[in-house]
């Protein structure tokens, strides 16, 4: 069961984390809080479960996590400014994500365009960020899936996934590390909401290892192939593919292997 | 409408420092906007980028007694129709998954609150609900395409 007086004794926040809701097991954290109603939903509110049924990334792909071992929850935003810049947002929240794993473990943390964690090469940590807009943003739902304590993992994903205790080889205190990560997203937030971008995303810059590299994009039914030059202001990938420049802000990227 | 004209103006905007530029004369307006501060922009986003302009002006363009006679009878009936704009720049989506159904189509009648499609910036996926019932006129962005900041997405009559 998660302990809530615990984590609220670790944060130092204003709003991220203050009102907490939690599961055993839920369908899909992500899911509840855009079905909340618009009175229920709080700014800053996180909804945590220990056990998910349906927990999904982008396009509803499958997102499978052992119970009680991992984090699984999500933060529920309703910005008042207009955020043109949302696209940021993902590589943010990695660098928050990546910097409270490192305070917490002090492992090397990876992080691979745009919203991927890596430890050792391998996958760690998904992040699902869904957001409703009219005119402009009005609730954004940061979902963070992280690999804390699972020491086995499916034949599919053996190769590819793995957790911090894994990497780290002792078991970590998830409460401690979630409460560091809200710590880190309320600073980075509210950073971004005043257009302080600066700090995070130049961190998430130093952790990538993609720049100058040869990488494949898969988009929709195309293969985009080029050498990646960087990151632009708003989040997108700017590749060189034959004379060209190329923006992209999707698609899912595959690093070749260097000869 | 000439294109020269609207060369010219594209042209000024890229060579500026403003997003932006509208401009209103005899009843015709055009609206050039842009998002990206990337000058190395790709030949699809420009094509992309050129449609949008010429979709927009045509939907805009209000005919006036000197306008050649050209079909202006949707231009004028597009002029009643409530335009959504995209809030964010990136990609484009009808449905909610690639094998999923569109949210939307053509002739269906929406409410408020409903989600008419999906626009997705590195992998942040951003909802747009409808802020009014209606009847969707027109799809004119297309399917995992890139769209800029306030491009005109759906054309909707409403109820």
């Amino acid at each position: 069961m998660i302990d809530k007086d615990k984590i609220l004794n670790n944060l130092t926040t204003k709003v991220i984390g203050r009102d907490i809701i939690s599961f055993e097991t839920i369908d899909s954290s992500n899911t509840y809080a855009k079905t909340l109603s618009d009175a229920d939903a709080k700014n800053g509110m996180i909804i945590i479960a220990e056990g998910q049924t349906c927990g999904r990334g982008r396009f509803n792909r499958k997102w499978e996590s052992q119970k009680e071992r991992n984090l699984t929850f999500s933060i529920l935003l309703k910005p008042e400014s207009a955020l043109n810049k949302i696209g940021l947002l993902p590589l943010l929240t990695a660098s928050a994500v990546a910097k409270a794993i490192e305070a917490v473990t002090n492992l090397e943390v990876e992080c691979k365009w745009p919203n991927d964690i890596l430890i050792n090469g391998k996958k760690t940590c998904g992040i699902l960020i869904e957001s409703t807009s009219t005119l402009k943003i009005n609730r954004i739902i940061v979902g963070i899936g992280l690999n804390v304590n699972q020491e086995l993992f499916p034949d599919g994903i053996r190769l590819t996934a793995t957790s911090l205790k894994n990497e780290f080889g002792k078991t970590i205190d998830r409460i401690i590390l979630l409460a560091d990560i809200l710590n880190r997203f309320e600073d980075m937030y509210f950073r971004f909401t005043q257009n302080d971008t600066k700090e995070y995303l130049s961190d998430w810059i130093s952790r990538c290892k993609m720049f100058g590299k040869e990488i494949s994009v898969s988009y929709f039914e195309k293969q985009i192939h080029g050498k990646v030059l960087r990151i632009d202001s708003d989040g997108s990938l700017i590749l060189k593919s034959e004379d060209n420049e190329i923006k992209l802000f999707s698609g899912d990227v595959t690093i070749n292997k260097q000869l | 409408m000439d294109l020269n004209y609207l060369k010219k103006i594209t042209k000024i905007l890229a060579e500026s420092n403003v997003d932006e530029i509208e401009i209103e004369e005899e009843g015709l307006k055009i609206r050039v906007a842009r998002h990206s501060q990337n000058s190395g922009m790709v030949a699809p986003a420009q094509q992309q980028y050129v449609q949008s302009i010429a979709s927009a002006v045509q939907e805009r363009q209000t005919p006036v007694s000197t306008a050649p006679p050209q079909p202006p009878a949707p231009a004028v009936i597009e002029k009643k129709y409530t335009e959504i704009k995209s809030p964010i720049v990136g990609t484009f989506y009808r449905a909610p998954s690639p094998d999923a159904d569109s949210y939307v189509e053509v002739g269906k009648t929406i409410n408020k609150g409903d989600v008419l499609c999906i626009i997705e910036a590195m992998k942040l996926m951003n909802e747009i609900e409808s802020d009014i019932s209606g009847k969707i006129v027109k799809i004119i962005a297309e399917n995992a395409q890139p769209v800029e900041y306030n491009q005109v997405l759906f054309l909707i009559d409403p109820s």
